[in-house]
């Protein structure tokens, strides 16, 4: 299985656009392990969350939901560093919500999430995506388990950090840390950072009222971010008292 | 120096030693200790397998580059390559032959072998150990009887080395892991806060994200300090109040 994963993301990646070595990987793990969707991300708790790769446009929705209300299977993945299955059946007692976002907007009704470099502290995970509301409950996670190792050894060796201890990170090399998914994601710190001023917020907070208000327009983060550095969408439009 | 022959077939450790040596490796867990501290134990338990060695050290590189020597004693403060120019210790030949260094004889390497002598050693035994991925590493036995007899028999060594090999070269390719996770979480954070930073001089200044990396770009090169760390003054000065007026 493992010969069979290194194929297929060696045949789709391309060595010239390293930020897109994370799709390749996620593709792979969907082909590999026959799911409908698989997502790459990596997560820096509290709230630092940079979805990386994705196997489709549905599997990036996805994340950006679990992002966007800020729990889900996968960040309980990363925080006890260990496998999480949730079927339709554990999705409706314990994240309903995103339960409910996760069918719209990207079709999936189960997933299974498991922890990225799970033997130190944990750097990330691997999401697995269904369409069917019980796959995930017969899903064998073994398998996936041995790739979500084999990811994290692949984004390691491949990681823009400094060869020898002393150095500085290589800010200006492009890596697989500069995903488009990242990329996009990094816009809403800016946003962050421009209601820590205008609101006078916390990060915490500011991340809050965010969540708050594309929960309630069924919009994501990244979208907010947009809205609010275009100029579309003022900091005082977060005020509670405007919208009276 | 001279080049020993190829070893011959078959293992030469005696089972007790051999056992021991087993025994003591399978007692490293990699993940609950330092690298050091494996490479270390690795270098006192070959000290403890083959007879006639005095002390020995194990060096392990990443892509070339001396990421961990261990001495098994107090040989370390003296040969230490690190404290010494790049090729001090002799390169070992490629597996499984062994280099012989007579620390009195002539040649190459006279610096290193001018110090193991000051310190007792008569010959070093020098070996590669079976690179794994971009990871390699050296064992160097050091004798201190001035007879030849008494060095170890040179498959013993090859055995030895063998054995030693797995060990060492996962501890290094795991710290190295354990680093690089490290890094990576922290490269994520300076980034967050290198746009949030931009985020509150966009709203300062009412400049686009890309002025404002720019502008942050000038405060850290007239202030000659990381962009990381100009960001995180910005993140924090406005924690405070301090981001009042155009930075």
């Amino acid at each position: 299985m493992l010969e069979d994963f290194a194929d297929a993301w060696l045949r789709d990646a391309d060595p010239g656009a390293p930020e897109l070595l994370p799709d390749s990987l996620a593709r792979a793990c969907a082909s590999v392990l026959a799911v409908d969707g698989a997502g790459l991300s990596i997560i820096s708790r509290p709230s630092l969350r940079l979805p990386i790769g994705a196997s489709s446009a549905a599997s990036a929705a996805a994340e950006r939901w679990q992002f966007t209300l800020g729990d889900g299977p996968c960040f309980r993945a990363h925080d006890t560093q260990s496998v999480v299955v949730a079927p339709a059946s554990v999705f409706a007692t314990q994240w309903s919500v995103l339960q409910q976002e996760m069918r719209r907007h990207a079709g999936f009704r189960s997933v299974v999430c498991l922890p990225l470099g799970r033997s130190f502290a944990g750097f990330g995970v691997l999401d697995l995506y269904f369409a069917s509301p019980s796959a995930a409950a017969t899903f064998d996670p073994a398998r996936a388990l041995a790739l979500a190792d084999e990811v994290s050894d692949v984004l390691l060796a491949a990681s823009p950090v400094p060869e020898g201890p002393g150095e500085d990170e290589p800010l200006d090399a492009t890596s697989w840390l500069d995903a488009p998914g990242a990329q996009r994601r990094r816009r809403v710190w800016v946003a962050l950072g421009m209601l820590n001023f205008e609101l006078r917020l916390s990060s915490a907070d500011a991340l809050a009222v965010l969540r708050g208000r594309a929960y309630a327009q069924g919009r994501s983060l990244e979208e907010l971010a947009d809205d609010m550095i275009e100029g579309r969408l003022r900091s005082e439009q977060f005020l509670p008292d405007l919208g009276r | 120096m001279s080049t020993g022959e190829v070893p011959p077939p078959g293992d030469s450790l005696d089972d007790a030693a051999r056992l021991r040596l087993v025994a003591g490796l399978s007692l490293l867990s990699v993940a609950t200790r330092p690298a050091g501290e494996v490479v270390r134990r690795v270098a006192q338990l070959v000290v403890e397998a083959l007879p006639g060695v005095a002390e020995a050290s194990v060096s392990v590189a990443h892509r070339g580059v001396v990421r961990a020597v261990q001495f098994s004693g107090h040989l370390a403060s003296v040969l230490d390559e690190r404290q010494h120019p790049r090729g001090f210790v002799p390169a070992p030949p490629p597996a499984p032959h062994v280099l012989v260094v007579d620390t009195a004889g002539g040649g190459g390497h006279a610096e290193f072998r001018a110090a193991a002598r000051r310190h007792g050693v008569h010959r070093t035994l020098v070996s590669a150990l079976p690179a794994a991925g971009d990871f390699t590493g050296t064992l160097v036995l050091y004798v201190e009887e001035p007879e030849p007899a008494a060095d170890p028999d040179p498959a013993a060594v090859a055995e030895v080395v063998r054995l030693v090999a797995v060990p060492v070269l996962d501890a290094a390719a795991y710290a190295e892991a354990v680093r690089r996770a490290e890094q990576l979480t922290e490269a994520m954070r300076s980034r967050a806060g290198i746009e949030q930073a931009k985020g509150i001089l966009v709203a300062v200044h009412g400049c686009s994200p890309d002025e404002a990396f720019v502008r942050l770009s000038r405060m850290s090169q007239q202030s000659n300090r990381k962009l990381r760390d100009v960001a995180e003054d910005v993140v924090a000065g406005y924690v405070r109040g301090e981001v009042t007026q155009a930075p």
